[in-house]
């Protein structure tokens, strides 16, 4: 039997605007799982739901073998939460917020959330409208971490950092993630934040989880072809997951069993952004007009 | 000689899940919101002694002064409207959430931080409704004293419309202020409750402005409101009191503790 840190079974919600769709995947303990799709596939959803910040229309999510509405101080005790947004209040600061997890969180380590403090050179006492945005992520890294919670929540922590804060912020996450003693499920749609990192990848695709797999396992099961649109039929065509084409190339993502019905086509191991960008491009059932001949 | 270094705050287990709320709360939102809430007390307190006083000692300058009685009413209201927002923590919407993250000096809505925590929503609830009852029994002891000397004390009959008048309109604003903001009425939107709040606060002082100028005089018959007053009065603000009570026992405690954060 698998033990999971995270189980989210048939998961629904349903907006007047916007249906996520009957979603479920596993996050095994010490595993770190990449959520991946554009903007508005319902990453964010999904995490609201797991925090019990918004109510599911139907489906399961269990947080250590925990329901988490029904047992919400236990479930989140164990999980750490970094937004897309930060959470935190500009008026305050990092003292007073120290002050307040430590009241709330059993497993509160004070020295340690010192230790990144004084690392990461984040002032205790000024506001955080002082901050800025790589600090504030910083700020928020260092207080959940600082609770050693088992289940880690990152909801696009590197979005809108300026390049310098964001290889800091993935160095962090890379030191973290590298005993293995966490579980992470890391959503972003900069699907180079994965790399070195993730165990396994979800792609939502329009509210629907079109793909839950072992990183390993997307080598094993597609490959992306490329080659003059000469080498597309009208009966190989339907048998791609999504394609990109140029005025004489294309290119396009197959699973391996179906490589035996393309000629002339050359051959590569798909990589997440491979499997994300064609898995979006296939669902929309539309033709990106390629910028040149090299379009790797 | 080194200064003595402050103990380190811990997890306490003895703490009921209300309790531990309210120190995360009062952690996060800084020594300003409680230093301002200390100073609104005091001031209201001040206002309700000095009242009390004046109408027990100097009965005669109390009913001869008509903006006395009305003042005396309405600052206990701001007292207890201030204190309100200052001190609630109750789960808005995603999008009031975020605008509200910024507006702490004014108003304590901190959903988005307090919503990952191990936390009830529930907890947040009862917080705020004991802030909220601590702000209402200031407005309702305003109308309740009044009422009270009426029925002991033949020489505030004169005050009976106004204060027929003033108790119904407390009455109101508090009941309406419950409603909205515990979201016991439902289907509005953010704005909508917003513009409703503000409404009830406007009207509540037109009706405060209007008594103490004799405004209300010209347009109305105040004395016709005096059977609101004395018994009366004392068995509406009791009613209100007893109608806000069950209703957040009975309904919004119940929804809040079935309901996501941000579900109401």
């Amino acid at each position: 039997m698998k033990d999971l840190a995270l189980e989210v079974k048939s998961l629904s919600k349903e907006f007047q605007d916007f249906k996520l769709d009957n979603v479920s995947f596993e996050l095994e303990k010490g595993m770190v799982m990449g959520l991946v799709g554009e903007n508005g596939a319902g990453k964010t959803t999904i995490i609201k739901l797991i925090l019990n910040a918004i109510e599911k229309s139907g489906g399961e999510i269990n947080i250590f073998g925990m329901d988490n509405t029904k047992e919400e101080i236990a479930c989140k005790e164990k999980i750490g939460y970094v937004a897309d947004e930060d959470y935190l209040i500009v008026t305050s600061n990092i003292k007073n917020y120290a002050k307040a997890f430590a009241h709330i969180y059993k497993n509160w380590d004070q020295e340690l959330f010192e230790k990144y403090a004084k690392m990461w050179k984040l002032p205790p006492k000024k506001k955080f409208s002082t901050y800025s945005k790589g600090m504030k992520t910083k700020a928020m890294l260092a207080l959940t971490l600082a609770h050693h919670p088992e289940l880690l929540i990152l909801d696009e922590p590197t979005a809108g950092l300026d390049p310098v804060a964001r290889i800091e912020v993935l160095d962090i996450l890379r030191d973290i993630v590298a005993d293995g003693d966490k579980s992470v499920l890391f959503s972003t749609h900069i699907t180079g934040d994965l790399d070195k990192i993730a165990d396994s990848v979800t792609v939502l695709i329009g509210g629907k989880a079109t793909e839950s797999m072992p990183i390993d396992m997307i080598e094993d099961k597609y490959a992306v072809i490329s080659g003059s649109l000469t080498a597309l039929t009208p009966t190989n065509t339907s048998r791609c997951v999504g394609i990109r084409r140029g005025t004489q190339n294309f290119e396009a993502l197959v699973e391996r069993r179906e490589l035996s019905h393309f000629e002339n086509v050359s051959v590569r191991t798909p990589n997440i952004e491979n499997l994300l960008t064609f898995s979006i491009w296939g669902h929309r059932e539309d033709i990106v007009e390629l910028g040149g001949e090299n379009n790797g | 000689m080194a200064k003595k270094k402050k103990e380190q705050v811990k997890y306490n287990p003895s703490y009921s899940n209300v309790k531990r709320t309210k120190k995360v709360f009062r952690c996060l939102i800084g020594k300003t919101n409680i230093v301002i809430s200390i100073v609104y007390v005091v001031m209201a307190l001040l206002m309700l002694v000095a009242a009390v006083f004046g109408a027990i000692f100097d009965t005669k300058d109390f009913l001869e002064d008509k903006s006395t009685l009305p003042t005396f009413c309405c600052t206990s209201a701001f007292m207890a409207f201030m204190l309100f927002t200052l001190n609630s923590c109750i789960p808005n919407d995603p999008a009031t959430a975020s605008k509200a993250r910024g507006n702490l000096d004014g108003c304590a809505t901190i959903t988005e931080t307090m919503m990952h925590l191990p936390i009830r929503k529930i907890d947040t609830y009862k917080l705020s409704f004991r802030s909220f009852m601590i702000a209402s029994t200031f407005v309702f002891f305003s109308s309740v004293f009044p009422n009270v000397m009426i029925i002991i004390d033949d020489r505030f009959e004169v005050v009976k419309g106004t204060l027929g008048i003033w108790g119904t309109t407390a009455a109101v604003f508090i009941l309406v202020s419950y409603l909205l903001s515990f979201y016991v009425i439902r289907g509005l939107s953010e704005k909508a409750r917003g513009i409703i709040l503000s409404a009830a606060l406007i009207i509540y002082y037109i009706v405060w402005i209007g008594l103490m100028l004799d405004f209300a005089d010209k347009f109305i018959d105040i004395d016709m409101f005096g059977f609101l007053s004395g018994y009366v009065g004392i068995a509406l603000s009791l009613i209100c009191v007893i109608a806000i009570v069950v209703i957040q026992k009975a309904v919004v405690e119940k929804r809040a503790e079935k309901t996501a954060w941000y579900q109401n």
